[in-house]
C-alpha cells in the first residue's frame, strides 16, 4: 500500500462497524461564549444558502401558482399548472421516462463505481495510469460528452462503425428504446468517476484487520466483499446514491444536448421539458411548476434514502 | 429530523479512525481479470476522449471526410487558432478565477460551519444543518430565473463576483457536509490540550484544526473546483458579456447558426481539458486520501 | 418543535435577504446618451466580432466602420450564442437593460414584438425605411406588426434542393423537376450508390424540430394551405397538410430516407451531405458555403429550386437576420444611424464577401458583387426568392409551434399514425 507514512491510528479500530465517531463530549460545552461562537460561524454559510436557494426557490412557488406572460406575472391560478402535468397522461408518462432515467443510471453507475473502485483499490501495475484514466470522463462537461457521443454512434460516419451490427442497421437515436439506453449509457459515462472516487476512498478507510480475519476464516473473496467490505462502505454508497438521484433528475445540458426529447418525446423528462418551458416557450409559470415538482421528487427519493440507511443503521 | 440521522447520512467521509497500516496490504494483487477489466473500463473512459483528440488534428476540410482514428494529415492549425486567435485562452483564465474563487469563498464558509457543527452542540445547529441539507436538493433549473432578476436588482449580474456568489452558495451544502465528516473523525483531544493551555476557540481552530483539516480541505476543493468547471446552466445564465464568459459557455461560440466547427471544437475541448488532467494527475493520490478521512490523518 | 425552528429559521434568513437586497437595488440601463458627449450603444448578435469566422470579421469590420466614420455614437457589440440569444434579450428587457440595438432571427420576431424587446422604427427612420422596403427581396411583411416595422432585414435565406452531382452523375440520374421524380431519383440513390440517405429530412426533436418545419411550411404551402390564419390560429391539420406529410411519407416508403432521419437536426443533414452518406437534401442556402468546404466537395454540391409540379418549383420561406432597436434604448436616433450604416448597400457587399446573401436587391448589381466568384449562382438565388419566396410563417410561440409540428411528422411518417389526426393533436397541442 503506498498509502502513507503518517503516523499510526490515534484510535483503535471500532470493533462493530459502521458507526460515525461520536463527538467528543468534553466538546459540548455550553457556556455562553461557546454558543454564540458556532452559530457566528454557522451563520455566513446559512445565510448565503438561503439567499441564493431559499429565496429563489420560494420565487419558482409562487411564479407556479401563476399566470405568467415572458417575465410578468399575472392573475393567481392556484394549481392550474400542476394539474396541467399531475393530472394529464403526458404529465405522468414525462415522470415515469424521469423516473427510468434516474434508476436505470443509478442501477449501472453505483455498481460500476463500486466495482471500479475495488478493482482500482488493489495493487496493480500502472494503477496510477488507470486511476487517471478512468477517472477522466470526470473533467468532461455535459455539452462536451453529448457532442462527442452522438458523433461516435452516428452509424453512417461514427467512428465506432455501428452501421450494421449483425447485418441489421442499427439507428441508436432513431429507435425510443436505444435512445434511452444510449441516453443513460452517456449520463453513467458521465457521473460514474466522481461516484467511484467517492467509493474508493471509502474502501480505504476500511481496517484491514478485518479484512484478514475474514480472510482466516476462509471466505472466498466475493463473500469477504459482501459481508466485509460492503456493509463498512453502505453509507457512503447510500450518500453516493443521494448525489447521483439529485443530479440525475435535475440533469438538463445532456439531454437537450443529446436527443432533444426525442425520438417520439422517448427522452423527454421533466428537467427537460422545465428548461424548455422556461427557456425556449418563456412560460415561466408552467416550468416553475415542472421544477418544482422535479424538487418534490428530490426530497422524496432523498428522505427515504435517509430512511433506508436509518433502518438499516438501526438494526 | 434528528441530527443523528443527517449526520450519519451526508457525511459521507466520516469513517472510523481505523486505517491501512503501511506494508501490510489487505488485497492480493490484481490478476489477469482484473486487468481485463482496468483494461476495459479505461477504453470506454476515453474513447470519446481519443476521438476528439483525432478530430483536433484534422483539418476542417477532412473532418467529415477522413473518419480514421488515426488523421490522415494532421494538422495543428485548430489549436493554433484556439490559442491564438479566439477567446478560449480568456475563457480558461476567467474559468480558473471564478472556479477559484467559488472554491475560496465555499472553502471559508464550509469550514467554520463544519467546525460548528461538529465540535459543538448549541440551539438551531440541528435546524439549520437541516436547511442546509435541503437546499442541496432544490433543482437549480428551479431557481435560475428567479436568480437572474436577484442578480440584476443587487448588480451582481454580469460580473465575477455574482457567479462566485451562486457557486458558493451551490457547493457550500455538499463541501460543509464533507468537511464535517472530516472534522469528526480528528480526534479532539489535541483541541483539548489547547484548551487546557488556555487557547481561545478561534486560535485552536485555525492553529490546531485547520491544519489537519488540509488533506480534507484539499479534497473537496478539487470535488467543488470540478463541479463549478463543468457547469453551464448556471455560467450562461449570469453572464452575457464575452470577456467575462467561462469555458464550458465559451465552447458554444463553436456551435454556430452555420454549422459546428468541429475542427475547433475539439481543439478547445482538449485544451480546456488538459489544465483540468494535469490538476487530476497532481492530485489523484489526495484526492482519494483527503476523501478517505480517517486514513490520512497524523 | 423543530419543524416550527426551522420555519422560522427561514424566515428570518429570507428577511435578512430582503433586506440586504433592497439597498442595493440599481438598476441602471447599459446605456444612454450623454449630452455633449458621444452615445454609447450596444449591438446584442449571435455573430461573434472576435472569432476568425468569416461573418464574425465582416461584423467586426462593419462595426469599426461605423464607428470611425462619425464622433457621435460608439457601438460596442455583445455575442451572444443564437440558440440563448433571445431568452437573454427577453430577461434584459424585462428588468430595465438590454441592448440598443438588437439582432433579432426572423422567426423569433413576433416572440420578440411580443415580449417588448424592439421598439417601432418609424419614429427615427422616417422615409428611410420605404427606400429600404422597395429594395428589400425579404418581404416587408414579415417584418411588420400592427401595421409598424420593428426591424430591418439585412440576410436573407432560402430553402432549396442540396444535391451531390458527382452522385447523380454515378447513377446517370438528372436534376428531377417534379415531387414524383425527386421520390424516384432519391430512392434510387440509395439503391444504386454507397450513400445511406437519398433525401434527408431531419426529424429531430432537437433544435425544437426546425430542420423539420423548415420543410413542412412549403410543402404545406405548395398543396395550397397555411399553417397558421391571418389571427394565428393553426390551420394546418387539413387536406393540404396532410399532403405536406404525404410527401414526406411517400420519400420515406420508397427508401429516400429510413429511420436515420429521425435523430438528425440540420446540422446532421449537412455534416451527412459533405461526408458524402446523403445525397440531396432541402436546406438552407446560408450553410452552402461551410458544406462546400469540405475536402471532395466542392462543386460537387449544387443548389437548385426544389421541385414540386409542372407548374413550377416548390415555394420556399424567406427567412433571415434582421436589426432593431431595443426596448430600453436611451438613443434610438443613435441607434437607427448605425442600423442605417449596417444595412447600406456598402455594409452589405462586406457581408455577401463572407458568404451572406444580401437582403437588398441593389447589391447584386454592384462590381463588387460581381466580383464574387459564385455572384451568378446568388442572382440565381434572388431570382428563386424573389418569384417563389414568402415570408417565413410568425408566431409569437413559434419554438413550440415547431415542436408539436415535428411529433405530429415523426408520429405520421415513422409510426404509420394517421397524419391528419396526428395534426389536429399538433393544432391543440399548439392552441391549448
Amino acid at each position: 500500500m503506498t498509502m502513507s507514512l503518517t503516523t499510526p491510528p490515534t484510535a483503535p479500530p471500532p470493533s462493530r462497524a459502521p458507526r460515525p465517531p461520536a463527538t467528543v463530549p468534553a466538546t459540548r460545552r455550553r457556556s455562553l461564549r461557546s454558543s454564540r461562537l458556532p452559530l457566528a460561524l454557522l451563520a455566513p454559510a446559512v445565510a448565503l444558502v438561503a439567499l441564493v436557494s431559499v429565496f429563489p426557490i420560494l420565487f419558482a412557488l409562487n411564479l407556479s401558482v401563476h399566470e405568467t406572460r415572458y417575465t410578468q406575472v399575472g392573475d393567481l391560478v392556484g394549481l392550474q399548472h400542476y394539474l396541467s402535468v399531475l393530472g394529464t397522461a403526458q404529465g405522468w408518462a414525462m415522470i415515469g421516462r424521469s423516473m427510468v432515467y434516474v434508476v436505470g443510471s443509478l442501477v449501472l453507475a453505483l455498481p460500476l463505481a463500486v466495482g471500479l473502485a475495488h478493482l482500482l483499490d488493489r495493487p496493480a501495475r500502472l494503477r496510477r495510469v488507470f486511476r487517471v484514466l478512468i477517472l477522466m470522463p470526470w473533467v468532461i462537461s455535459q455539452t462536451v460528452a453529448a457532442l462527442l457521443w452522438r458523433w461516435l454512434l452516428n452509424p453512417d460516419y461514427g467512428p465506432l462503425g455501428l452501421g450494421s451490427l449483425g447485418g441489421q442497421r442499427v439507428d441508436v437515436l432513431a429507435d425510443p428504446v436505444l435512445a434511452m439506453v444510449a441516453l443513460v449509457l452517456v449520463n453513467v459515462w458521465l457521473s460514474y468517476p466522481l461516484a467511484t472516487i467517492l467509493v474508493l476512498a471509502a474502501l480505504q478507510g476500511v481496517p484491514a484487520e478485518l479484512h484478514e480475519a475474514a480472510e482466516v476464516d476462509g471466505a472466498t473473496a466475493f463473500r469477504r466483499f459482501r459481508s466485509v467490505t460492503l456493509p463498512m462502505i453502505a453509507p457512503t454508497v447510500f450518500v453516493v446514491a443521494i448525489m447521483l438521484t439529485l443530479l440525475y433528475f435535475n440533469m438538463v445540458t445532456l439531454v437537450l444536448t443529446f436527443t432533444g426529447g426525442g425520438p417520439f418525446s422517448a427522452t423527454q423528462l421533466v428537467s427537460l421539458e422545465a428548461y424548455q418551458q422556461s427557456f425556449s416557450y418563456f412560460n415561466l409559470g408552467l416550468g416553475a411548476a415542472y421544477s418544482v415538482i422535479l424538487f418534490v421528487f428530490n426530497v422524496v427519493f432523498g428522505l427515504a434514502y435517509i430512511r433506508m440507511l436509518r433502518g438499516d443503521r438501526d438494526v | 429530523m434528528s441530527e443523528t440521522t443527517t449526520a450519519r447520512v451526508v457525511a459521507p467521509v466520516a469513517r472510523p479512525a481505523a486505517r491501512r497500516v503501511p506494508g501490510r496490504g489487505r488485497h492480493k494483487p490484481a490478476g489477469p481479470l482484473a486487468y481485463v477489466g482496468l483494461v476495459a473500463a479505461s477504453a470506454f473512459a476515453v474513447l470519446p476522449l481519443l476521438w476528439a483528440v483525432s478530430t483536433s488534428l484534422k483539418s476542417k476540410g477532412a473532418v467529415l471526410s477522413d473518419g480514421g482514428w488515426v488523421p490522415a494529415a494532421p494538422t495543428l492549425q485548430n489549436y493554433a487558432t484556439v490559442l491564438f486567435d479566439s477567446q478560449v485562452p480568456r475563457y480558461l483564465l476567467n474559468s480558473i478565477v471564478v472556479a477559484g474563487g467559488s472554491v475560496a469563498l465555499t472553502i471559508v464558509l464550509a469550514l467554520l460551519g463544519a467546525y460548528a457543527t461538529a465540535r459543538f452542540q448549541f440551539r438551531g445547529r440541528d435546524a439549520s444543518l437541516f436547511l442546509i441539507l435541503m437546499t442541496s436538493m432544490i433543482p437549480g433549473i428551479a431557481i435560475l430565473v428567479p436568480l437572474y432578476f436577484l442578480a440584476v436588482r443587487t448588480g451582481l449580474y454580469d460580473t465575477y463576483l455574482g457567479m462566485i456568489v451562486v457557486y458558493t452558495a451551490w457547493q457550500v451544502p455538499t463541501v460543509l457536509w464533507m468537511l464535517r465528516g472530516f472534522l469528526q473523525s480528528i480526534p479532539a483531544s489535541l483541541e483539548e490540550a489547547g484548551r487546557i493551555d488556555g487557547a481561545g476557540d478561534l486560535r485552536i481552530m485555525v492553529q490546531l484544526v485547520l491544519p489537519l483539516a488540509k488533506p480534507g480541505i484539499a479534497a473537496a476543493s478539487v470535488v467543488a473546483f470540478v463541479a463549478v468547471w463543468n457547469d453551464f446552466l448556471i455560467a450562461s445564465t449570469m453572464v452575457s458579456s464575452d470577456h467575462k464568459r467561462l469555458v464550458s459557455v465559451g465552447l458554444y461560440n463553436y456551435l454556430s447558426q452555420y454549422g459546428i466547427e468541429w475542427g475547433q471544437l475539439t481543439a478547445a475541448v482538449v485544451v480546456t481539458v488538459v489544465p483540468m488532467i494535469l490538476l487530476f494527475v497532481l492530485m489523484e493520490k489526495r484526492i482519494v486520501s483527503g476523501l478517505s478521512a480517517g486514513a490520512t490523518k497524523g | 418543535m423543530r419543524t416550527h425552528l426551522t420555519a422560522r429559521r427561514a424566515a428570518v434568513a429570507l428577511a435578512a435577504a430582503v433586506a440586504l437586497t433592497v439597498p442595493l437595488a440599481a438598476c441602471g440601463t447599459s446605456s444612454g446618451a450623454e449630452p455633449g458627449g458621444t452615445s454609447q450603444l450596444e449591438l446584442w448578435t449571435f455573430l461573434d466580432p472576435a472569432s476568425d469566422d468569416a461573418r464574425g470579421k465582416a461584423l467586426k469590420q462593419v462595426v469599426e466602420g461605423f464607428n470611425a466614420s462619425q464622433d457621435d455614437v460608439e457601438v460596442t457589440v455583445r455575442s451572444i450564442n443564437y440558440a440563448q440569444i433571445d431568452a437573454e434579450v427577453i430577461r434584459a428587457t424585462s428588468s430595465g437593460q438590454g441592448p440598443d440595438i438588437l439582432n433579432v432571427y426572423s422567426t423569433q420576431l413576433a416572440t420578440h414584438v411580443d415580449a417588448g424587446t424592439l421598439q417601432p422604427l418609424a419614429d427615427v427612420a422616417g422615409a428611410d425605411l420605404d427606400t429600404l422596403k422597395d429594395d428589400s427581396i425579404f418581404p416587408f411583411d414579415g417584418v411588420t406588426f400592427d401595421g409598424e416595422v420593428m426591424s430591418v432585414p439585412w440576410e436573407v435565406r432560402a430553402w432549396m434542393l442540396w444535391y451531390r452531382q458527382d452522385l447523380l452523375d454515378q447513377i446517370g440520374a438528372s436534376l428531377p423537376t417534379t415531387s414524383a421524380e425527386l421520390v424516384d431519383v432519391a430512392a434510387r440513390l440509395v439503391a444504386e450508390t454507397d450513400v445511406t440517405t437519398g433525401l434527408a429530412i431531419g426529424f429531430s426533436d432537437q433544435g425544437l424540430g426546425a430542420d423539420f418545419v423548415e420543410k413542412f411550411i412549403p410543402f404545406t404551402w405548395a398543396n395550397g394551405g397555411e399553417v397558421l390564419d391571418g389571427a394565428g390560429e393553426p390551420v394546418f391539420a387539413d387536406d393540404a397538410g396532410v399532403a405536406a406529410l404525404g410527401m414526406m411519407a411517400d420519400l420515406h416508403d420508397a427508401g429516400a430516407f429510413g429511420d436515420e432521419a429521425l435523430s438528425m437536426t440540420a446540422d446532421d443533414v449537412v455534416q451527412g451531405v459533405a461526408a458524402g452518406t446523403i445525397a440531396m437534401a432541402i436546406e438552407g442556402t446560408q450553410r452552402v458555403g461551410a458544406a462546400r468546404a469540405g475536402d471532395g466537395i466542392g462543386d460537387n454540391l449544387q443548389v437548385a429550386p426544389a421541385p414540386f409540379d409542372a407548374s413550377g418549383p416548390l415555394p420556399t420561406a424567406v427567412a433571415g437576420q434582421t436589426m432593431g432597436i431595443g426596448a430600453n434604448s436611451a438613443d434610438p436616433e443613435g441607434a437607427w444611424k448605425f442600423i442605417e450604416y449596417y444595412t447600406s448597400v456598402e455594409s452589405a457587399t462586406a457581408f455577401a464577401e463572407a458568404g451572406v446573401l444580401p437582403s437588398r436587391s441593389s447589391v447584386y448589381d454592384t462590381d463588387a458583387f460581381s466580383a464574387l466568384g459564385n455572384a451568378d449562382e446568388l442572382r440565381g438565388w434572388r431570382e428563386y426568392i424573389a418569384e417563389h419566396g414568402r415570408a417565413e410563417v410568425t408566431s409569437t410561440r413559434f419554438n413550440e409551434l415547431s415542436s408539436a409540428l415535428v411529433s405530429a411528422g415523426q408520429k405520421a411518417v415513422f409510426q404509420g399514425e394517421d397524419p391528419l389526426a396526428a395534426l389536429t393533436a399538433a393544432a391543440s397541442a399548439y392552441g391549448g
